[in-house]
């Protein structure tokens, strides 16, 4: 059986694909980020120059014009209204008698497959539009089902969860609204986290080291600002070193913050890097240490 | 009973992260071990013969179905549960019969990814 490879240009290999496999992905648009394809996994072409898929791709192309997508958007609509007032398990797809396990399962499925994130920036805005009422429809009837199947649990949209390690947090599942924004993995530093940048150089180290409680030492760094951010919101961090350049990426969360204007203490927020490597951390304390040195001088 | 040991392996830390988030949001009880592509997967299961892995598909350095097939010799006790967004039909089959015990998609819902890996370690 012939095998398949497929790359993109960041380096990430996927195979050995078989054929159907192969042809299922590029028909189904699933690889809007492959540029490369090979049949032994060391020499690739284009995947344009693909043969075996050349077809599928000249097909993907004809079918994303804005008049066949107005034309899907209008028979997701009839979907919709056509399962408007139907019982959850006829919209899910699934005997009257499903046990909740499959209930779920099939809504993760289907919600996965109107799922915003899979509809490329270019998408028509009324295709896009019936894929988010889909969307609404399916959630709605989750939670519905949630709250039938599971009495004790309360899936409200904007819920949070317990504090991790609580008694609660292990007895009770966290409360979801299945709406799409739960769903995650593709698109990253969207939804519920924010994403935060900062370059780092000699100006402003002092991030790491001047505030006297959140500092690199307590495993943390304080940003100084009039906005601070609310404690617990999760940040996705990226730090951008500028000499030598390196870019650290963290998961962490504001750990404190300071909102009072009595000049006691610069206003602003804490971020924890709990998330931080041994290794990482060297680095961000050499990177300290040299831009702190005097900077050498010639005279002698 | 020791606590059982998780692997995550995606070459997206971001989505290392949520994985993490939605394991220990749900409460379980695991030792949770990251890598950042299939290489580096493949040699932190082999030594560390986690109970579970989640991997990636779509990596540097050495697909996740290389890994798949890789881990029947490295660690055969491991479960491994892929989470990719190349979940079309044939894509999955092929990494069921490669002996992953699961698949979920992407994007996924945290409550998906606690179940799954409750199923894995139950397996």
């Amino acid at each position: 059986m012939s095998n398949y490879w497929i790359g993109d240009s960041l380096g990430r290999v996927l195979g050995p694909l078989t054929l159907q496999s192969l042809r299922e992905l590029v028909g189904s648009g699933r690889l809007k980020a492959v540029t490369r394809a090979s049949r032994d996994g060391s020499s690739w072409v284009p995947i344009e120059q693909l043969n075996e898929v050349r077809d599928l791709l000249a097909a993907a192309a004809s079918a994303a014009s804005p008049a066949a997508e107005q034309q899907q958007a209008e028979r997701l609509r009839q979907q919709v209204q056509a399962l408007r007032n139907a019982p959850a398990h006829q919209v899910f797809g699934v005997k009257s008698d499903a046990p909740l396990e499959e209930l779920r399962g099939a809504f993760f499925r289907l919600a996965r497959r109107y799922s915003p994130e899979h509809l490329s920036a270019h998408t028509h805005p009324e295709l896009r539009k019936a894929h988010a009422e889909i969307a609404e429809l399916l959630a709605r009837r989750m939670r519905e089902v949630e709250a039938q199947l599971t009495p004790r649990a309360t899936p409200v949209a904007g819920t949070g969860t317990p504090p991790k390690g609580s008694r609660a947090a292990q007895q009770q599942a966290p409360a979801y609204s299945y709406s799409v924004d739960e769903f995650v993995g593709l698109q990253m530093g969207r939804h519920e986290r924010l994403q935060v940048t900062i370059k780092v150089s000699a100006r402003n180290v002092g991030i790491f080291t001047d505030h006297r409680i959140i500092n690199l030492q307590a495993g943390g760094l304080f940003l100084p600002t009039d906005k601070p951010l609310k404690l617990g919101t999760k940040v996705d961090l990226v730090l951008d070193f500028e000499q030598p350049e390196r870019q650290l990426r963290l998961r962490s969360s504001v750990i404190w913050e300071y909102t009072l204007d009595d000049g006691k203490q610069p206003r602003g927020y804490g971020l924890g890097l709990a998330d931080l490597r041994p290794e990482e951390r060297a680095f961000v304390e050499e990177f300290l240490r040299t831009q702190r040195s005097p900077a050498p001088t010639t005279s002698g | 009973m020791s606590t059982p040991t998780l692997l995550l392996v995606d070459d997206d830390k971001f989505v290392r992260n949520l994985l993490k988030d939605a394991i220990q949001d749900s409460g379980l009880e695991v030792r949770l071990l990251e890598a950042s592509d299939g290489q580096e997967g493949l040699e932190v299961a082999t030594r560390e013969r986690p109970a579970v892995m989640l991997l990636d598909l779509f990596m540097p350095r050495r697909s996740g179905l290389e890994v798949l097939a890789a881990m029947k010799d490295s660690s055969p006790d491991t479960r491994v549960l892929i989470i990719s967004s190349m979940d079309a039909e044939p894509v999955v089959a092929q990494a069921m019969s490669a002996g992953a015990v699961g698949f979920v998609g992407k994007p996924f819902h945290p409550l998906e990814i606690a179940l799954a890996v409750r199923q894995a370690l139950a397996h």
